[in-house]
């Protein structure tokens, strides 16, 4: 976003600063016209209900249980402006960008802040019925996509979650990917989420993923902040996981210090089905990614995967939560963090079987590495169990690299930095190596190796700032 | 080349080491035996240098070099390796990025370029052959799920990848059966140049009849107490080592 | 520990809807008790053994909770002023604290104007029980019958007890024998009297008034408890035990122990309660605080049998129990033991505060609960000293329509380096409609600690029931034994006597469990 155009981007008014809720609320009773003129009816629909649910929640504050691990109301306390009148990136990001994982074939979108990039779609063609779109598609008169409001936002926390809340109550033109009926998706479909603005800024992103029985996709979401500027995002995915559908759904993050990441992500997995979720954080600032997975249907399974590696002043914070109330539902869980320098690491991971969800296995693993003594890591794997044919496990470790490992690398000759940084890869590799996405998985492999060596700071990906290695 | 005077150790504060005094000359093996407790492992760790132990008193030369002076990575570099009697399980770290940095960090250290990765994977298949190490192990993480057998034959390939000169055999033999024993001992023996020393450390005569010693100390209590040629390995082997123990202090 | 023949006859006789008949069994698709083996018998038809009550004039005050009310407790026992601040500072914070929600606990809302906050059994002799010929016959009559005589020539070989029913110490044996070694044992109403500069030293130390609401509570109300205190370097001779037995009807217990542990020293203290089974919820909150010095060690062990309340739920006694111990010293030991059978609801977390350099906890916990009750038990371990360990093993086992949650919090400070924690909580489940929740809590900010957590949820074997069937075992014992296995880690820790008392408890507590 260019200079001049700052004095459109709507700044929230420094009128009741006292409770941080208060500039959002006033914002958005001041500018709901501009807001509703320039959105998709998906999100005006949605205004009353979300004010209402964040006007009686407000920001959690830290006696919150699922919020206790990060001062939210610090994090949206600053100005943000908003882009509420839509005004368009002139760059083309396609030009600009280069994303991280290059040997990957896969279909590329960007979104630049919320606003998908239509300048620039990927050339190959989608399989049939496939769409990847503006959430406003479905809404157009001619849209051959027949789905109900009851699917569109059906699993959205808005209710129940302030930030997701305050998502809906902003939010205007969000994301659509949907899967017809039996379609396997080949090639990975890749959206790349750029954050570009010359003044601080909050952007709001809704994704809604629908992918019908029995089809199959594999999602890579990239997150990279283009400008040396303060940003604020709110993210809202939705994934519904027909029966006996599989998804693969990656989330990388690569953005700096001054980003502020919260991300809500709620899934439902249908009899049979099946969802792989890994967040890897790379850079970021302050991230918290909140992952509800609900368990449906029979046979249902879901793995979620988590990688963060943080120094400086990054914070961290993965909020998972498995609902089993299916019977014969698997899930399996394995969360690891470096934490380094004055970083913060924060692990919470919920699993709740219900009473009639007889037959479920569930693992939960979390392990850390605290690497100094001003890193600080909180971990809290939680079971809770009503149904009594199950076997659920969890283990969580908070330690230091193994002593006689060091050693006899050592002995073989490898330096004390070196044989650490092997170390701390090898930590790192066991989630890396759950991808089955492979020339993912050997470019993280490479990027973590990178991030380890302090040569991946911060984003490289692009020359937008400057800062990158392109 | 090696030279070890009045070498006194710690272990948590407690003397293991009482005064050991050796020298070895380049191609001599040397066996050592002792009961158990009696300093032989404490010894080898003194060597390679574990941070666990403290020396307190005497010195180390190494091809005239201050052994103790240096990291355990220089002493590796310098030529010193050490057979673990428990290869530790490293998760995570393949046999493949392991040895690549082992070797390049030696390679570095002499003032050589580092291997490229052809060059470096046909060696690590050369060497793998002489301890008859199956492929497949070498592209598992470090001795991870690695049987007893298997970890000792991977040390044995490591050395055969690092080439050191003086070899520290830390009850090698122990947990092998008849067949890996022969490889194991077979191999080293291969990897064996005229210049090559070892220190082996065994209970058994059996590993000793493949290695061929040309001394052999007995421990006792921190010190050495009685060296002789090959045939006190072989009364070590027939009356076990409490004659030693009942020996006159002066005859020892 | 207790004569079973004798209390199983006594108790019957005074519960007799106790029993379930045949016909209910059936109903409920039980196996029908048939054994002819007495053994067998008598664990199928126990339920609560302790349920009587004793009729003694006790004197009860109004119920309701004032200023007042506090005054009238610290006057009654005859205390200083120090100690009649103390409880007021307290009574005024505690108005401004709300009852805690987070325990995974469906808390009947608690009318604290409703109970009575004094009731003393002894008050027809004036004086406080000296010797036993003071003692009311009903009194020393209903600790027979629990299995704790307070004949000194009658006790159980190396034990000293302190008795409490209601707000008051009944008796402590051995006083004076342990005097001999320099050791203090006795009630903290004895000891504020007699030993003022130790209690006002200590107390609130470990648990301060504002530690919870549960705590600001007791601070202001307690009555009765035991305090002990071991000299320098004597390593206390016998077991010293107290007993709690909560008997009026409509009143609280707030029972307040303080222990405090000379450097070098050593003791081993059991603490057993029970109570009358009454349709209404009674509440206990009570505080433990211990003290332990440099190179001194503590074993404290509980075994909880409250009064759980009825099979569907009603009555029974809500523990809402502050445990808090302080290793003060280097190298000192504390060592937290619980088998917690009984009450409604059990909210309770022994703790440890690591404080000196090289100082090492363990707690080991069995929590058993069935038909209705809640428990959400478990501990803290806050390391703040450099090489400072730790060992959580807990055991849930959860059956009937019971919730059954562990909760603890390891926290590593960043000067405490080369800390170690190691946890294992498992829960076992013998039934469909119960729930076994396990919530650890780590927080570590030092890079050289190691803190690993581990937990297991599983189902009893259904092979191990069918190996102990075909062998001849019937499904309750066999229960009871593969239970009593599953909760071996602990139940070995205990003293020798209480771990036999415990393992029958666990049969107990389950009985009617598997169908």
């Amino acid at each position: 976003m260019q200079n001049s155009q700052s004095a459109t981007v709507t700044a929230p008014s420094q009128e009741g600063r006292a409770g941080g809720e208060a500039q959002y609320i006033d914002l958005f009773r001041s500018e709901r016209a501009l807001l509703d003129a320039h959105s998709t009816p998906f999100f005006n629909e949605r205004r009353e209900a979300a004010l209402a649910a964040f006007e009686r929640m407000g920001f959690p504050s830290r006696k919150v249980e699922r919020y206790r691990y990060t001062d939210v109301a610090a994090a949206f306390a600053p100005d943000y402006g908003l882009n509420l009148s839509r005004l368009r990136i002139p760059a083309n990001p396609y030009e600009a960008f280069r994303c991280d994982v290059p040997n990957l074939s896969t279909s590329v979108y960007f979104v630049v802040n919320d606003q998908l990039f239509k300048e620039a779609l990927p050339k190959a063609k989608l399989p049939e019925g496939v769409v990847v779109d503006s959430l406003a598609a479905p809404f157009l008169e001619d849209s051959p996509l027949e789905l109900g409001r009851s699917v569109l936002g059906g699993l959205s926390a808005l209710d129940s979650d302030p930030i997701s809340a305050l998502n809906a109550m902003l939010g205007q033109e969000g994301l659509l990917i949907y899967i017809p009926a039996g379609v396997r998706v080949e090639r990975p479909i890749q959206v790349v989420n750029i954050l570009r603005s010359a003044v601080p800024l909050m952007v709001n992103r809704h994704v809604q993923i629908i992918v019908e029985a029995g089809a199959e996709v594999q999602l890579l979401f990239c997150d990279h902040a283009a400008d040396d500027q303060d940003f604020l995002a709110t993210q809202t995915v939705e994934v519904r996981v027909g029966e006996g559908a599989r998804v693969e759904l990656y989330e990388l993050e690569e953005t700096h210090a001054r980003c502020r990441r919260f991300s809500n992500l709620t899934a439902d997995v249908a009899a049979g089905a099946h969802l792989t979720h890994a967040t890897l954080t790379l850079t970021c600032g302050i991230t918290r990614n909140q992952t509800d997975v609900v368990l449906s249907g029979r046979g249902a399974s879901v793995n979620l995967y988590g990688c963060a590696i943080a120094d400086g002043e990054q914070h961290v914070d993965n909020n998972t939560l498995i609902d089993h109330r299916a019977p014969g539902c698997k899930s399996r869980e394995l969360y690891k963090y470096v934490v380094d320098e004055q970083s913060t690491g924060a692990f919470a991971g919920r699993v709740l079987v219900r009473e009639e969800a007889q037959q479920t296995e569930s693992q939960e693993t979390n392990a850390n590495l605290v690497c100094t003594p001003e890193a600080r890591m909180y971990t809290q794997p939680m079971l809770e169990i009503y149904a009594d044919d199950v076997q659920c496990s969890h283990g969580s470790t908070v330690g230091q690299m193994n002593d006689d490992a060091l050693f006899y690398m050592r002995q073989r000759g490898i330096s004390e930095a070196e044989a650490r940084l092997l170390l701390k890869q090898a930590f790192a590799s066991e989630v890396i190596n759950q991808i089955t996405l492979t020339p993912l998985r050997d470019r993280l492999h490479y990027l973590i190796d990178k991030r380890f060596r302090g040569e991946l700071s911060h984003c490289t990906s692009c020359r937008m700032c400057g800062k990158g290695s392109l | 080349m090696l030279e070890i005077k009045n070498l006194h150790a710690t272990v948590g504060g407690k003397e293991i080491l009482k005064g050991i005094d050796l020298t070895i000359k380049p191609g001599e093996i040397h066996a050592l035996m002792g009961q158990n407790g009696a300093g032989k492992s404490t010894l080898s760790n003194v060597l390679v240098g574990h941070p666990a132990y403290t020396v307190t008193e005497g010195s180390v030369l190494f091809n005239g070099k201050d052994l103790l002076a240096m990291s355990p990575d220089e002493r590796a570099h310098e030529g010193l390796f050490l057979s673990f009697q428990q290869p530790v399980e490293i998760p995570g770290v393949s046999m493949v990025n392991f040895m690549r940095a082992a070797l390049n960090a030696k390679r570095k250290y002499q003032g050589l370029d580092p291997l490229d990765a052809t060059a470096f994977l046909k060696l690590m298949r050369e060497r793998r052959k002489i301890v008859e190490l199956d492929g497949k192990l070498a592209n598992r993480s470090v001795n991870e799920g690695f049987s007893g057998g298997e970890k000792k034959r991977n040390e044995i390939f490591q050395m055969a990848m690092l080439e050191p000169t003086m070899c520290i055999l830390d009850e090698t033999d122990s947990g092998l059966d008849v067949d890996a024993l022969r490889i194991v001992a077979e191999g080293f023996n291969k990897l064996r140049t005229p210049e090559t020393s070892a220190i082996v450390i065994t209970h058994y005569q059996r590993l000793l009849d493949y290695l061929k010693p040309d001394f052999v100390h007995v421990l006792l209590g921190g010190r050495i107490v009685k060296t002789g040629g090959p045939e006190l390995a072989m009364e070590i082997e027939q009356r076990g080592f409490d004659w030693i123990k009942t020996l006159p202090s002066s005859s020892i | 520990m207790i004569n079973t023949d004798d209390i199983e006859q006594k108790a019957g006789e005074q519960q007799p809807s106790a029993r379930p008949d045949a016909a209910e069994l059936q109903a409920a698709g039980e196996r029908q008790p048939e054994g002819q083996n007495a053994f067998v018998r008598s664990v199928v038809d126990k339920t609560y053994e302790y349920g009587f009550t004793t009729d003694v004039e006790t004197e009860v005050i109004d119920r309701g909770l004032t200023e007042d009310t506090v005054r009238l407790i610290s006057q009654k026992k005859g205390e200083p002023d120090w100690l009649l601040e103390f409880r007021l500072k307290a009574f005024r914070y505690w108005l401004t604290q709300e009852q805690p929600t987070w325990g995974h606990l469906k808390m009947p809302e608690i009318d604290y104007q409703a109970i009575s906050y004094y009731a003393d059994p002894t008050a027809k002799k004036k004086s406080g029980p000296k010797s036993l010929e003071e003692i009311d016959p009903e009194l020393m009559k209903t600790f027979d019958k629990l299995g704790i005589p307070l004949e000194e020539r009658l006790a159980l070989s190396g034990t000293a007890v302190d008795a409490v029913m209601d707000s008051v110490s009944v008796k402590t044996t051995f006083r004076e024998k342990l005097a001999e070694q320099g050791i203090i044992f006795c009630s903290i109403s004895e000891a504020v009297r007699e030993h003022p500069e130790l209690v006002r030293k200590y107390l609130g130390s470990v648990v301060p008034y504002r530690d919870n609401f549960f705590a600001a509570l007791n601070s202001a109300v307690f009555s009765d408890g035991s305090f002990v205190y071991i000299p320098k370097g004597v390593r206390c001779p016998m077991e010293l035990s107290t007993y709690f037995r909560i008997n009026a009807q409509g009143t609280g217990q707030f029972e307040r122990t303080l222990i405090v542990c000379d450097e070098d020293a050593y003791v081993s203290y059991l603490e057993g309660c029970t109570a009358p089974m009454r349709d209404e919820n009674q509440l206990h909150a009570a505080i433990v605080e211990i003290v332990v010095e440099a190179r001194a060690e503590v074993k404290y062990s509980t075994v909880q049998n409250w009064y759980p309340g009825d099979k569907d739920g009603r009555g029974g006694v809500l523990n809402l129990v502050t445990k808090r111990g302080l290793l003060r010293g280097q190298d000192s030991k504390l060592s937290w033991t619980q088998v917690e059978t009984g009450s409604a609801i059990t909210w309770k977390y022994p703790s440890c505060v690591l404080a000196g350099e090289g100082s090492q906890a363990e707690f080991y916990s069995v929590a058993v609960t069935n038909n209705h009750q809640q428990a959400d038990t478990g501990t803290k371990m806050i390391h703040l000293a450099p090489r400072t360990r730790s060992t959580i093993i807990s055991k849930g086992i959860s059956a009937g329509r019971s919730q059954n949650s562990y909760r603890g919090l390891v926290r590593v400070a960043a000067k405490a380096e080369g800390a170690r924690n190691y946890s294992s909580c498992d829960s076992l489940l013998l039934s469909s409609a119960c729930g076994a929740h396990t919530f650890p809590y780590m927080d570590v900010q030092n890079p050289t600690a190691v803190v690993e957590h581990e937990a297991t949820t599983s189902k009893i074997s259904e092979d191990q029931l069918f190996y102990c069937q075909q062998r001849g075992i019937p499904q309750e014992e066999a229960v009871g034994l593969i239970v009593n296995g599953y909760a071996k880690d602990v139940l070995q820790k205990l003293p020798m006597e209480f771990a036999v008392e415990a393992q029958k408890l666990l049969s107990v507590s389950l009985e009617g469990t598997v169908g």
